[in-house]
């Protein structure tokens, strides 16, 4: 079986693409710390940039493996949060650090972990967190001792650039999620409609047969008993039902909910009071397995119809675990006492008890005397891989939604999130303006990157924005960063005054996103060789030319690959769609061939099938009894087919009884459509209880065309000529007219 | 002396009819012709005047146009089925069918029926009646408040007189009402004065285009 797209699955690439993220960060984390780690104490790299290490291996690992994330990603989260509180202890030099804690790369990367493994409040909460321990150790000697104003614009990028990422995956995993359900629920329904539709087709197929074989040879032989030609036609009878029954090509398991509509179908036959529970969610049993069920609740069913006297009649099915599949059958009736039952008796020893246990399941039978019956069938997939198709259910429920709180973002809500990012970057320009050597070209630089800021979001429902646009919006870029170059301070790290590299990052993915890769990634690429001919020209480390130059090169990295991701489970969408789309005619016509097989023309065979030989054998002569016969079976079968709707099976019985006493039965549907379950539950009791009654004469029991007061009359005529007429409203109260 | 024929797709009906007919001495029913569709019956230019009409043949004809088709011809038609669908039979009522009979009934109500028939009578039977009421438009369009009272009853199984007790009116004026609705049927339903009141009429039956299974 094909793996589909679901819900679940996407899950399992988020914490793949966070795994990877991690892994990820160890590389720049190994540059900062290589120069720091001649300060820090033995036992602090040891567990600390050991324990990160390790768990970021295992988060790839696992992640790979399809496990869950949440074990690992927690130890890093507090390896890396003891890491930061113990900084300060750790750092054995006597001297004042030279740069930031090394430890600040992995700070974003444990908050994103905490998002997508624990919710995104989480997340966001321990950025918050996480920035001000951060503000904190830098104000200390370790932490190169920086101002208070350095030390919060530390914390605002931390919280910022980890906030960025956490509502981003919320993004993409929110439309993921919706994506998924929507996938779901219309593969779900796209299902149920194909085969109630290959269900359709069968009945008619097979009441086809019934008409125009099976009844006109049982009216004929009924009229003419002794006639080759009679012979004849029960013979084709007899070949069209066998052709019928053919094997389908393919057998195909039977999902939760096509044996939901089994049992369903089975009991609302015999017992219309019962209300069925199916709590089975994604399961594959074998075709022959679900039919043995089919037929084994059908005994159930029956029994309770007849002697349980039962008010109330639960059917619930259930998976109790993956894979496996129980029944209940409860009723509220008189119950006994399953000791007194001679275990030789047929009934619920053989068809329930053998069935179960030929196909590898089991029977349960809790009845006391007064006390109602439980049964209780089970069977189990005992493992086997190929009967599961899908997620189990418990597994499911056990993976929290990830990141619920996360509200739909708007096209509008990300413009403005772009902008408040801008913003921000200003305000750490400001802050860093004692950095620079002179202060008009820096704002002559955020007037430039108001302006790329808005050409780039300029009509931004379209998509892709214009090429021309892109273009201008990555030199403006490029303009804004050799403005803030030329005024950077020479020969040391200039802080927060390259505050333009993060709004160059943030402005490229826009364009990216945007659909325009190519003068996205060309404008990054021209930035990363201005800033890198600029570093090396001011004699910066190669760390530092790493964090300028190649900062927002990492960025358009990861958006790109994101969006690239996002096309590919789109068209993986469309392609599963497409494939279940087939697959969903397949299934719905394997099961309704399943159906019409084994439950409905098991049925017929049991009813009239000794009938029809007998008749087809040409030397065979009828008696009286069995002409007679021969009505009363027609007279059935046309109640079937004409007034299904107003029966059960146990009436048609006791139908089939009060004709043979000369009792006159006629069943009326004006309606057509299905009658409701009380209506028929009471039109059941009502009808039993006339057609048992000695003073019965004649029965017409109706449903009336819908829109009526009365959903069904029935009409008693009694032996004196006294007649009665009793109304059953939607609800099933009975009224007498 | 009546004479009939059966239109029938199994040859089987139309030789139990035959025997039938002639286990049951005292009626002037002869069978004198079957055949497996009308135009098959209409080539062969029988001389009856009952027709036994099947709801569903094997061409798969619609029971109106094949109902048509045999008034036209001069032939009295009176339909003769197994448990067709209700809507089939209200197409072959609309076309015109006097009457209908179910294949398993005793040979005594079939001649009667025919009987009647062949002397120009309407048949009203339950089972007419009950067809026409669930034809729910019609009934809302056609029909007056007494008449559906009086509908509502008699397909519910009540006869004549019960109905007639019940309404405290005559036994004939029960008659006449459900003559009348039957009649009306009819008449409403034919002849379509053009082909979209056709149409209409058949998208009001809820057969179009006739999907009835056969195979």
């Amino acid at each position: 079986m094909k793996l589909n797209l679901q819900t679940g699955q996407l899950t399992a690439w988020v914490e793949r693409g966070v795994a990877l993220f991690c892994l990820g960060t160890l590389i720049p984390a190994a540059f900062g710390a290589a120069a720091q780690i001649p300060y820090m104490a033995s036992w602090w790299t040891i567990t600390v940039g050991g324990g990160i290490v390790v768990a970021s291996i295992g988060m790839m690992i696992f992640s790979f493996l399809g496990r869950r994330l949440k074990g690992w990603a927690l130890v890093y989260v507090a390896i890396v949060t003891i890491g930061l509180i113990t900084w300060p202890v750790g750092w054995q030099s006597p001297d004042p650090a030279t740069t930031s804690p090394w430890l600040w790369m992995c700070l974003g990367v444990a908050a994103v972990c905490l998002a997508v493994t624990s919710g995104t409040a989480w997340g966001l909460g321990y950025a918050l967190v996480a920035g001000l321990l951060f503000a904190v150790v830098r104000m200390t000697p370790s932490g190169q001792s920086t101002t208070l104003l350095g030390a919060v614009q530390d914390m605002i990028v931390l919280v910022m650039n980890s906030s960025v990422v956490i509502v981003a995956l919320g993004v993409v995993g929110h439309a993921f999620t919706s994506l998924d359900e929507l996938e779901y629920a219309s593969r779900r329904e796209a299902t149920a409609a194909a085969i109630d539709e290959a269900l359709v087709e069968e009945r008619h197929r097979l009441d086809g047969i019934v008409h125009d074989e099976v009844m006109t040879t049982l009216v004929a032989a009924a009229q003419n008993p002794n006639d080759a030609h009679i012979s004849a036609q029960a013979q084709r009878a007899v070949d069209r039902l066998a052709q019928a029954e053919a094997p389908a090509e393919t057998r195909l398991p039977v999902t939760g909910d096509q044996l939901a509509w089994l049992v369903n179908d089975v009991v609302s036959a015999l017992v219309p009071q019962a209300r069925l529970v199916s709590e089975l969610e994604e399961l594959a049993v074998p075709q022959q397995v679900a039919s043995t069920l089919g037929m084994v609740v059908r005994e159930v069913a029956l029994n309770v119809a007849k002697h349980s006297k039962a008010e109330h009649v639960e059917v619930r099915l259930s998976s109790p675990r993956p894979g496996d599949v129980l029944v209940s059958i409860t009723d509220d009736g008189i119950g006994f006492d399953p000791e007194q039952v001679p275990k030789r008796r047929l009934g619920l020893q053989v068809s329930v008890v053998y069935r179960m246990w030929a196909i590898g399941g089991h029977a349960e039978i809790l009845s006391r005397p007064g006390d109602g019956t439980t049964v209780n069938l089970s069977w189990g997939s005992h493992g086997e891989p190929t009967q599961r198709i899908k997620m189990d259910p418990k597994e499911r429920s056990e993976r929290p939604r990830r990141m619920p709180d996360i509200p739909e973002l708007s096209r509008s809500a990300l413009v403005r999130l772009v902008w408040i990012l801008v913003a921000l970057q200003f305000l750490l320009g400001w802050t860093s303006l004692d950095r620079v050597t002179s202060t008009w070209q820096v704002f002559a630089a955020q007037a430039l990157a108001v302006l790329a800021t808005m050409v780039t979001l300029w009509r931004s429902e379209q998509n892709p924005m214009k090429r021309s646009s892109a273009i201008v919006a990555v030199t403006l870029l490029i303009g804004v960063t050799l403005l803030v170059q030329s005024v950077l301070p020479q020969g040391d790290w200039p802080g927060y005054a390259t505050w333009h590299s993060t709004v160059v990052m943030v402005l490229m993915v826009s364009i990216l996103v945007r659909g325009q890769e190519q003068v996205a990634w060309i404008g990054v690429g021209v930035y990363a060789v201005v800033s890198a001919v600029w570093a090396v020209t001011e004699g910066l480390s190669a760390g530092d030319v790493l964090r300028v130059g190649f900062g927002p090169f990492s960025w358009m990295l990861v958006a790109q690959l994101l969006q690239t991701w996002l096309i590919e489970m789109a068209d993986r969408m469309v392609a599963s769609r497409r494939s279940s789309a087939a697959a969903n005619r397949a299934i719905a016509q394997s099961f309704s061939k399943m159906v019409l097989r084994d439950v409905w023309l098991t049925q017929l065979r049991a009813q009239v099938g000794p009938l029809l030989s007998r008749i087809a054998d040409p030397n065979y002569e009828l008696t009286a009894a069995e002409r007679e016969a021969c009505l009363a079976q027609e007279s059935r079968l046309r109640d079937a087919m004409r007034a299904g709707n107003l029966v059960t099976e146990l009436t048609s019985d006791a139908i089939e009884v009060a004709r043979g006493r000369g009792v006159d039965v006629r069943l009326v549907d004006s309606r057509g459509t299905r009658l409701p379950e009380d209506v028929r539950a009471a039109l059941t009791q009502h009808l039993g209880r006339l057609l048992t009654d000695a003073n019965t004469k004649r029965v017409v029991a109706r449903a009336a065309p819908e829109g009526y007061e009365d959903v069904v009359t029935v009409l008693a005529v009694k032996e004196d000529g006294t007649s009665e007429l009793v109304g059953l409203d939607a609800h099933g109260q009975m009224n007498t007219r | 002396m009546i004479n009939t024929a059966v239109i029938d797709d199994h040859e089987a009906i139309r030789i139990g009819m035959s025997a039938a007919l002639a286990a049951h001495p005292g009626h002037e029913v002869t069978l004198v012709g079957g055949a497996g569709t009308v135009d098959e019956f209409l080539e062969n230019g029988t001389a009856a005047d009952v027709i036994l009409l099947d709801l569903q043949l094997d061409d798969g004809s619609d029971p109106l146009v094949n109902t048509e088709r045999l008034i036209d011809a001069g032939y009295k038609v009176l339909v003769y089925s197994i448990a067709d669908n209700v809507r089939l039979l209200r197409r072959a009522l609309a076309g015109g069918a006097a009457g209908v009979c179910r294949k398993a009934e005793p040979i005594s109500v079939t001649i009667a029926s025919i009987e009647a028939v062949a002397d120009g009578q309407v048949v009203i039977s339950q089972e007419i009646l009950a067809a026409i009421e669930g034809d729910a438009s019609y009934v809302a369009a056609n029909l007056g408040p007494r008449e559906r009272e009086v509908l509502a009853l008699y397909a519910g199984g009540f006869e004549v007189p019960e109905v007639a007790e019940r309404l405290t009116i005559t036994e004939n004026s029960v008659k006449e009402y459900l003559k009348r609705i039957r009649v009306k049927y009819t008449n409403v339903n034919r002849p379509a004065a053009s082909k979209l009141d056709l149409f209409r009429r058949a998208i009001e039956d809820g057969i179009v285009p006739p999907v009835e299974p056969h195979q």
